[in-house]
């Protein structure tokens, strides 16, 4: 028999689950600090490809910012906040990408510079 | 009658909320992938040079990837630290770029400062040599005055005495010699062949001696100036004409450097 004094810790308990059952990913706030992240990382990227070297990095970047919202408007936030998360990674490695393009320009301008000199100096 | 306390009901809410959540999962495919490309990273010396935060990320994603509670939170993580390993070996690649670019920027820098400094040399010692040529120019200029000065010296006959106004040449050769400290000269005096050989000898001999006199009164070192007469030896017209007897009473001035 249950009485009045022993459904309070059995209440208790109960809230207790639920904490951590939120605490443990099964239902999560709307992920939208991550989503504003992805979407700024993602527009430093874009900034930072200045010739082109990273389009199919932006491109998936965009697209899964793109899912991440729709699943955050139909209420699936834990899709959400996987899909903000792999576009922050995607965002990085497109700016990566951009910048390692341009070093390796440079490398390569340089590398012509200085043949060019050594000829003209022969 | 036993009553539940909270003690004894919250404990295996707990452990079997917990269970629920860190029940083993197989690791997938695309998760071993991940930790083969983190291992391959690690043992990259540049990405551990250049890219240490972002490996340690992608340690991180992994470690939680292993430890997901469910196969789309794994794969999500899986290919979050393959992008970030991915991430971690781009950057390596672009610092190395950088560090390329720099060194041979201090190539062609190294290459631009031995460039300037041979031209400057060169055009240094172009500049010498056409200063070289100006000096010798002059030098020469200077010694072509002078023994056209003394094609025209003139003894008093029989004596070590010169004419007067005769004094032009050896003003000039004093210039010079102080001009180029350097300078040494061989001075040999030549007479007809009227009179006696020996006398002409002695006569030659005083005549050179007495220019050289003449220059170290003027402040010019002795030892710079070889004076030997010749008498009649060495003419250089015929001694059976005046003008001839003429040009054999000389004094010759040789140039040495």
């Amino acid at each position: 028999m249950i009485t009045k004094k022993s459904t309070t810790p059995l209440i208790k308990v109960a809230a207790l689950s639920t904490t951590i059952s939120i605490l443990t990913a099964c239902g999560i706030a709307a992920p939208k600090t991550e989503i504003a992240y992805a979407e700024a990382a993602l527009q430093s990227a874009r900034n930072a490809d200045l010739k082109g070297n990273a389009g199919v990095q932006l491109e998936r970047a965009a697209n899964k910012l793109q899912q991440a919202k729709s699943e955050m408007e139909d209420g699936d936030n834990t899709k959400a906040l996987r899909l903000a998360n792999e576009t922050i990674a995607d965002a990085n490695l497109a700016q990566a990408r951009a910048q390692a393009g341009i070093a390796r320009s440079s490398e390569s301008d340089m590398k012509k510079s200085l043949e060019m000199m050594k000829t003209q100096l022969k | 009658m036993k009553t539940l306390t909270v003690k004894k009901l919250l404990v295996p809410a707990i452990l079997a909320t917990l269970a629920s959540g860190c029940a083993d999962l197989q690791k997938s495919q695309s998760l071993l992938d991940a930790e083969k490309s983190y291992s391959q990273a690690t043992s990259d010396a540049n990405v551990l040079k250049y890219a240490t935060p972002e490996l340690n990320a992608a340690n991180k994603t992994l470690m939680s990837a292993g430890i997901a509670k469910n196969e789309a939170d794994m794969a999500s993580l899986a290919y979050i630290a393959n992008t970030q390993i991915e991430t971690a070996v781009t950057k390596a690649d672009a610092q190395q770029a950088h560090q390329n670019t720099q060194i041979l920027m201090e190539e062609k820098e190294q290459l631009i400062i031995s460039s300037v400094a041979a031209k400057k040399a060169s055009a240094q010692s172009e500049l010498a040599t056409m200063q070289q040529r100006v000096v010798s120019m002059e030098e020469n200029d200077a010694e072509q005055e002078i023994l056209l000065a003394f094609g025209n010296i003139e003894f008093v006959t029989g004596t070590a005495d010169l004419v007067p106004g005769a004094v032009v040449g050896i003003d000039l050769l004093a210039e010079y010699m102080t001009k180029y400290p350097t300078k040494t000269i061989g001075l040999s005096g030549h007479t007809d062949s009227s009179g006696k050989a020996e006398l002409n000898m002695k006569l030659s001999q005083k005549r050179a001696d007495f220019i050289r006199d003449v220059l170290v009164t003027k402040g010019i070192a002795a030892e710079r100036i070889t004076a030997i007469g010749y008498g009649q030896s060495q003419p250089t017209s015929s001694n059976t004409t005046r003008s001839g007897r003429q040009e054999n009473r000389r004094i010759e001035i040789e140039f040495n450097n």
